[in-house]
């Protein structure tokens, strides 16, 4: 092989990898679809929501590989926020599904992180509530039950690491600062569209 | 003296420069080895840790493959694919270590990326450029870090939050990140250069030992041929010494085989003069009993010569008694014809006596009587004469015959006597002989027995020679395995 035809390759190589590494960026960024929540803690909601403290709702999908890595900053984000805030992670779990498929590792690892709440959550009625439609979704309603952040607390699909929503959140609860109320979120959908099509 | 020095210098210079660049390039090509098994290890690993973090992506209930799977066998396979390629067919090339450090770092990210941006994962980047710097090439390092940091801030200009989590910061972020790389390759690429300095002096000294190994060489070279010189003379030596040896083994085995024969002939010598000395005594006694005999029989020679010196006088006393007998017979013989005459005379007259008695009768009857009694006498003294005169002829036949056998019954003692005389100067000088014989005989046997003390000298030395012969056997053998 001459040596044009290896600097061929070479750029064709380049741009097939730089193309395929795009690809796999692109889908790590790309955010799912955010949240529709409410501005005031949802009356209807099953869950009860901490008094006098900031309660922090975190809508995963069991099965979604990118669920583990909002899990995960979670865990820092407590850490970082010194238990100022009650959390509770909703395991969204398909109607009628066995028991297993929600209470999984992820389950165990989300069970425990202290200050943590876990709640299966059938047939993803509370994450319609929430207005949630992407796993790693995150709410924080402040003391009063008023609507603070809403969005994901990873930098992308399934990536740990510093990101925005982690920051906002941290700087609301931790620290008390102003800090943006919304965030990407990135991970699976939790198919609540594809169930108001079912319905 | 000076322009071989300067000579010797520039070519130690570039034999430097050679093996400087030989190592070099074995640096490279055992690089690109080992990475062209790390891409495929990697590869392999990627595809498992898609798997098994996460190897479906969902939609409410409905899952598929997730990305990252086909991400890690697709992408992985063409971030692994060209470097392999390289590091096959062109390793050492410069490209191909561009090539794999940039390979080496888009594994990193893409690992990291598959790993949910776990914190251990970023080792692999510094843990990367470790091994990159295997290469000693600060150029490759500079590689992997434009590699890292393109990607890094490609993706922070793209997708900003996805690094850092704060768009705002995106811009100038990643250089905190390319950092910390420039930091660890700032000493990865001293340590390459020390390195390379280390590999330059390793050939400097190499190609300096080489230059002396190389005049060594010659003399050895020159030393070495002096050596098959040598060796040949030494060769020709050792045919000349072998083809000597092959004939001292000839001779030794012929000297084995002579000193066998000697041996046996020494101890057949040895065995027949004992034999001989035995006899030599025999006859030396014999000879001494010869002597003793011939001293015997010449004194008996002498007496028989004595013997017949008396037997022939006594023949000749003998002779002449006889021949006086014969005398005696004859003149008795005419004695008889006296008294045969007479008895004749006596019967005629007689016979007239009776004729003249008969004629006178009666009174011749007396005288008849006397006269017939006298014819009767003369009848009978005439028949007493011829019986004597037999007797004497026989008497004188017997007397002749005896003189003629005393006769030679004297020559024949006179005979003996000279054959006794004979006898005994015979027997004094066979005597005399048969001394000497003797005497020679005490001589042989001295000599005999001088002659056993040398067959068995000869025996034992011809024994001592064949021991001397086979003891001698391995050493020529020996001797001639060496000359061959």
């Amino acid at each position: 092989m001459t040596s044009r035809a290896v600097g061929a390759l070479i750029a064709a190589w380049i741009a097939v990898v730089g193309g395929g590494l795009g690809v796999v960026w692109h889908h790590a960024n790309r955010p799912g679809v955010a949240a529709e929540a409410p501005t005031s803690w949802p009356a209807d909601s099953g869950i009860v929501r901490a008094e006098g403290r900031p309660t922090l709702v975190m809508l995963v999908h069991p099965q979604c590989a990118c669920s583990r890595a909002s899990v995960d900053e979670l865990a820092g984000l407590l850490l970082d926020v010194g238990g100022r805030a009650d959390a509770i992670v909703l395991f969204w779990a398909p109607e009628g599904a066995e028991e297993g498929w929600a209470r999984n590792d992820l389950w165990a690892s989300a069970s425990a992180i202290p200050g943590v709440r876990t709640v299966v959550d059938a047939g993803g009625r509370e994450a319609a509530r929430f207005g949630a439609h992407t796993s790693g979704q995150t709410v924080l309603y402040d003391a009063g039950g008023r609507l603070r952040f809403a969005g994901g607390i990873t930098g992308s699909r399934g990536h740990r690491g510093d990101n925005a929503g982690r920051d906002a959140v941290a700087a609301i609860v931790g620290r008390g600062e102003p800090a943006p109320a919304s965030a990407l979120v990135f991970g699976c959908d939790l198919g609540r569209a594809q169930g108001m099509e079912s319905r | 003296m000076t322009t071989t020095h300067q000579a010797d210098h520039a070519a130690t210079a570039a034999r430097t420069e050679v093996l400087f660049d030989e190592a070099q390039r074995a640096v490279w090509r055992r690089t690109d080895r080992l990475f062209a098994w790390l891409m495929g290890a990697q590869w392999i690993a990627g595809i498992g840790v898609a798997l098994v973090v996460s190897p479906r992506t969902w939609l409410g209930a409905d899952s598929s493959v997730h990305l990252h799977v086909w991400a890690a066998v697709l992408l992985g396979g063409a971030i692994t694919g060209l470097p392999v390629y390289l590091a096959i067919t062109r390793s050492g090339w410069n490209g191909t270590r561009h090539v794999i450090a940039a390979a080496q770092m888009l594994w990193a990210g893409l690992l990291i990326h598959l790993t949910g941006g776990r914190i251990e994962s970023h080792f692999h980047i510094f843990g990367s450029l470790a091994l990159i710097a295997f290469y000693r090439d600060w150029r490759v390092l500079l590689t992997a870090t434009v590699v890292t940091a393109a990607d890094h801030f490609l993706r922070g200009v793209a997708w900003p939050q996805s690094l850092y989590g704060v768009a705002a910061e995106s811009t100038w972020r990643w250089t905190e990140h390319a950092f910390w790389v420039v930091f660890e390759n700032a000493f990865l690429a001293m340590a390459s250069l020390q390195a390379v300095q280390e590999m330059r002096n390793t050939a400097a000294r190499q190609a300096e030992l080489e230059t002396v190994n190389h005049a060594i060489d010659q003399q050895v070279q020159a030393r070495t041929r002096e050596l098959s010189e040598r060796g040949a003379e030494l060769t020709t030596s050792n045919h000349e010494l072998d083809s000597i040896v092959r004939k001292l083994q000839a001779m030794q085995e012929e000297l084995m085989r002579s000193g066998k024969t000697v041996a046996v002939a020494a101890e057949e010598h040895q065995r027949s003069t004992v034999r001989q000395s035995t006899a030599v005594e025999q006859t030396r006694q014999t000879m001494q009993s010869l002597a003793a005999a011939s001293s015997r029989i010449a004194s008996l020679a002498q007496e028989v010569a004595g013997h017949a010196a008396q037997s022939r006088s006594a023949s000749q006393a003998l002779g002449d008694r006889t021949r006086e007998l014969i005398d005696a017979s004859s003149r008795m013989g005419t004695l008889l014809e006296s008294v045969k005459e007479i008895a004749t005379k006596s019967e005629l007259l007689a016979l007239n006596a009776a004729l003249e008695g008969a004629r006178s009768g009666e009174a011749g009857r007396g005288f008849s009587l006397v006269a017939a009694q006298m014819q009767r006498l003369a009848e009978s003294v005439a028949a007493s004469v011829r019986d004597i005169q037999l007797l004497l002829d026989e008497v004188r036949r017997a007397g002749q015959a005896g003189a003629v056998a005393i006769e030679q019954s004297s020559t024949t003692a006179e005979a003996t006597a000279e054959r006794a005389e004979q006898i005994r100067l015979t027997t004094q000088q066979q005597q005399a002989g048969v001394e000497q014989i003797h005497a020679a005989m005490g001589d042989l046997a001295a000599s005999v027995a001088e002659t056993v003390q040398t067959s068995t000298a000869i025996a034992a030395s011809a024994a001592e020679l064949r021991t001397m012969a086979l003891d001698a056997e391995p050493g020529a053998n020996g001797r001639t395995a060496r000359a061959a």
